[in-house]
């Protein structure tokens, strides 16, 4: 496939504005008056289409423009926004989402797709149709506005905000008018326009509240031309017609006439408003005005001719203030404006993207470059050189902070993964007729690329399930004394060294008797066996526990939760289930932070070297005699009063050659548990590059990995969680540890 | 009291308007210490015309004769309201 990268970088925008859309939409449904929201759906819309155009994507410009249409309309209060409306920009989305690739591939639409699109647009146009305002509705200024060169949107926006802003505006009546100044030149009469038939045009477009006339300008009788025009006019006009259509009214003196035309306040706040709420691609000074009415098109052409004069050295806006009465405020809002979206810019091509296999690389390189400096690091020492082991300590101090950078450029936070989970829950709540609301906490915090891809899987399992079996109906849930409006909740946070991820629901919580029974049932527990609560509930999780109508009526979706622990032990993690019945229910995930390279504590086992991750490592200490028996008779250890079940690894791992004369303990913990490992010798940290094993290792116990030594030897890393599970299977079910 | 009468009539448009001027210049000098202003017979004001009537308006404030607008018709009054005038001429 040689795609070239700016299509690459139109199917990762394209995606990543459906996003956005969608999770505006998804914002709205519980917010629909809110502005921003929607101005950002059209934004993503239109940024859409405007790439598809780039590329020649004629399919996704034309459905897009469709829906755009339909975004105007809302966007110009013409259309309510209502449920199925949001339904249907959310389909919208999904088409679009699916056109991307046949488009990029340059292969035609599947039959299918065509369909759905051509339904759709149907549907879009259906709406366009239907409950559209009158036209009617804006008597005044529509008539004028169709005269003004573009009816653009804007110009609806700004109706909207006046008419909104009128009813409950009457605080300030002197700011209520547009001040109209008009300065005529002295051709107008002989022209054969007559300035009085402005004031009755104005009188069309609102109520002229008052008008003043000057006659400064009258020359002495012996010089005044009778023919010649000499009056000025100051109009004050209550009106709800935006600044084009006023504006318009003078097309036809324009050259005879000097007009200033002053918004009221309430206009200058609306256009103040209208600044904020504009696209951020939105330039030039003239052009952020003009797309909020501030200045009409005549005016700002004719600004914009004196500032290309030589003799007129003010800037633009100036000249707007001064000469074509355009609030200062509004000029600075748009100066402002501009700025900000310069900024806005200069930090968008702050970030880069980058090929994700070129940064595996840098990863792979970096790890060589780890075990190369341990290597020179253990050289140094040999030879004993003080200088030389001083060098290669600062060469190793150095490669510890490119390994670090080189691992924080491939940790993405986990939000992006999270709100993806806004639309599921949305879309499986309507389809099982429950209220259930997703709360999202812990969006910030980062992990591995990989692992985030990976994860999506598994969390969409777990949520749906959160959501079909978790949470009662909504009488249920009223009759139990619960609101019912349901919670599933989303959350991470770093824990020593791993990152938990927390699937959680308010709902029924698990039936400890009713797995009990499922599990005697299927064999999976021994009928005389007697678990703590906790131990039946992680039950779930083995693979024969079916799916089908168990615990609360699961419905056998062919895939049950021990497809989820599956997927997440292959991400070196692990997977517990916390309920408690009548609450809730809340899976808690533990994934390694990385899955590349690891500050490891090196121990010795007769000749062989193993490695443990440092972040599970609590403690050390010498098995003393005493201890030593307590080890062999009953596998467990009192440190401190403290009970810990122990491994001897010599055992484990059948090796008999070389009986050390002492021995250690490496006190191990992993989310609850802790556990003693007995090794040989305690050899200190080292950084480890985890090279994963072949297929024909897989089958290994406690091994997670391997990697290779400064010295070139090979070291195991130890599967710490795999291990614990050991000795805690170990243990005799039902046995207190006490 | 030597009041100066000037009764204008017709159409004070912008094609009168140098008859009308001529007409004011007219009764300036005559030298009345009060002007009356019959505009009862005018059946078209333009701004042509309203000019006339500001002309006067300002000799006569300047050379201190009071001017009173003592008939008016409807087409006067109506562009006078327009004009924001109306005022001017009542006092």
């Amino acid at each position: 496939m040689d795609l070239n990268p700016a299509l690459d970088t139109f199917v990762a925008e394209c995606r990543e504005l459906l996003e956005q859309m969608e999770q505006s939409l998804l914002a709205l449904e519980d917010q629909p008056g809110d502005r921003e929201l929607l101005d950002a759906v059209f934004r993503a819309a239109h940024t859409i289409k405007g790439s598809a155009g780039m590329f020649g994507f004629d399919q996704m410009v034309s459905f897009t423009h469709h829906l755009e249409n339909l975004l105007d309309k809302l966007r110009a209060g013409e259309l309510p926004f209502s449920s199925s409306l949001s339904a249907l920009l959310l389909r919208s989305g999904d088409h679009i989402q699916s056109m991307i690739a046949p488009s990029v591939a340059e292969e035609p639409l599947s039959g299918e797709v065509q369909a759905r699109g051509t339904a759709l647009v149907a549907e879009l146009a259906a709406m366009l149709g239907g409950p559209v305002a009158a036209p009617a509705g804006k008597s005044a200024s529509s008539t004028a506005t169709s005269a003004a060169p573009k009816h653009g949107s804007l110009a609806d926006d700004l109706a909207v905000f006046l008419h909104s802003d009128a009813a409950d505006e009457s605080a300030s009546p002197i700011t209520r008018y547009w001040r109209i100044s008009l300065q005529f030149g002295p051709d107008v009469l002989r022209n054969g326009m007559d300035p009085m038939s402005f004031v009755r045009y104005l009188a069309t477009l609102g109520d002229v509240h008052s008008v003043a006339t000057g006659w400064d300008r009258l020359p002495p009788l012996a010089e005044m031309d009778p023919e010649s025009c000499y009056v000025d006019l100051e109009i004050e006009l209550d009106s709800s017609a935006d600044r084009t259509a006023i504006e318009a009214v003078f097309d036809f003196v324009r050259d005879d006439c000097v007009v200033r035309i002053a918004p009221p306040t309430q206009v200058v706040d609306a256009q103040l408003k209208a600044i904020d709420a504009l696209p951020e691609s939105t330039g030039r000074l003239g052009e952020v005005l003009s797309a909020v009415h501030a200045v009409a098109w005549p005016e700002l052409s004719t600004a914009l001719a004196k500032q290309a004069s030589a003799s007129d050295e003010r800037p633009l806006g100036q000249i707007l203030v001064e000469d074509s009465a355009v609030p200062a405020a509004v000029v600075d809002a748009a100066v402002e404006r501009q700025q900000q979206s310069r900024q806005a810019k200069a930090q968008d091509s702050r970030l880069i993207r980058i090929d994700a296999d070129k940064l595996d690389q840098l990863i792979n390189i970096v790890g060589e470059l780890v075990i190369a400096g341990s290597g020179t690091q253990a050289l140094a020492a040999k030879a004993g050189i003080p200088d030389v082991v001083e060098s290669a300590a600062s060469l190793l101090r150095l490669v510890e902070q490119v390994r670090d950078s080189a691992l924080g450029l491939r940790m993405v936070a986990i939000g992006a993964t999270f709100q993806r989970f806004q639309r599921v829950v949305r879309d499986v709540s309507r389809e099982l007729g429950k209220d259930i609301e997703l709360s999202i906490s812990g969006a910030e915090t980062e992990l591995d690329k990989s692992v985030v891809e990976r994860i999506g899987d598994p969390l969409m399992h777990l949520v749906r399930n959160a959501m079909d079996h978790g949470i009662e109906s909504g009488m249920t849930r009223v009759a139990a004394g619960k609101s019912a409006r349901a919670q599933v909740s989303l959350n991470a946070y770093h824990d020593s060294g791993s990152i938990v991820i927390e699937v959680g629901d308010d709902g029924a919580g698990l039936n400890v008797e009713k797995i009990r029974r499922k599990a005697i049932e299927r064999g999976l527990l021994a009928a005389s066996a007697n678990p703590t609560p906790q131990e039946i509930r992680q039950l779930i999780f083995e693979p024969g526990f079916s799916t089908a109508d168990a615990v609360s009526n699961l419905s056998g979706r062919g895939v049950g939760m021990d497809v989820v622990r599956r997927s997440i032990e292959t991400l070196r993690g692990t997977i517990e289930i916390q309920s408690e019945e009548g609450t809730g229910t809340t899976v808690v995930i533990r994934l390694p932070l990385t899955l590349a390279i690891i500050d490891g504590f090196m121990v010795g086992l007769g000749a062989a070297r193993y490695v443990l991750p440092l972040d599970v490592v609590v403690e050390c200490m010498e098995l003393s005699e005493a201890h030593r028996n307590a080890v062999s008779e009953q596998g467990f250890i009192n440190v401190r009063g403290e009970v810990l079940p122990v491994l001897r690894l010599r055992d484990a791992f059948g090796i008999s050659e070389g009986a050390a004369r002492r021995e250690n303990v490496v006190v191990v913990r992993f989310g609850q548990i802790k556990a003693g490992l007995v090794v040989d010798e305690l050899l200190g940290e080292l950084q480890t590059v985890i090279k994963p094993l072949g297929k024909l290792f897989s089958y290994l116990q406690g091994i997670s990995g391997s990697t290779i030594l400064g010295s070139g030897e090979v070291a195991l890393i130890l599967d710490v969680p795999g291990l614990i599970k050991r000795v805690e299977g170990a243990r005799p079910t039902g046995i207190v540890v006490a | 009291m030597n009041i100066t009468n000037l009764k204008l009539s017709g159409e004070l448009n912008i094609y009168a308007a140098a008859e009308t001027q001529q007409a004011v210049q007219q009764a300036l000098l005559e030298g009345g210490s009060a002007l009356s202003l019959d505009l009862s017979d005018v059946s078209e004001l333009d701004t042509a015309g309203v000019q006339q009537l500001l002309l006067l308006h300002r000799e006569c404030v300047h050379s201190g004769r009071p001017l009173r607008l003592a008939a008016s018709s409807p087409a006067v009054d109506e562009t006078l309201a327009l004009l924001g005038l109306r005022k001017l001429f009542q006092a």
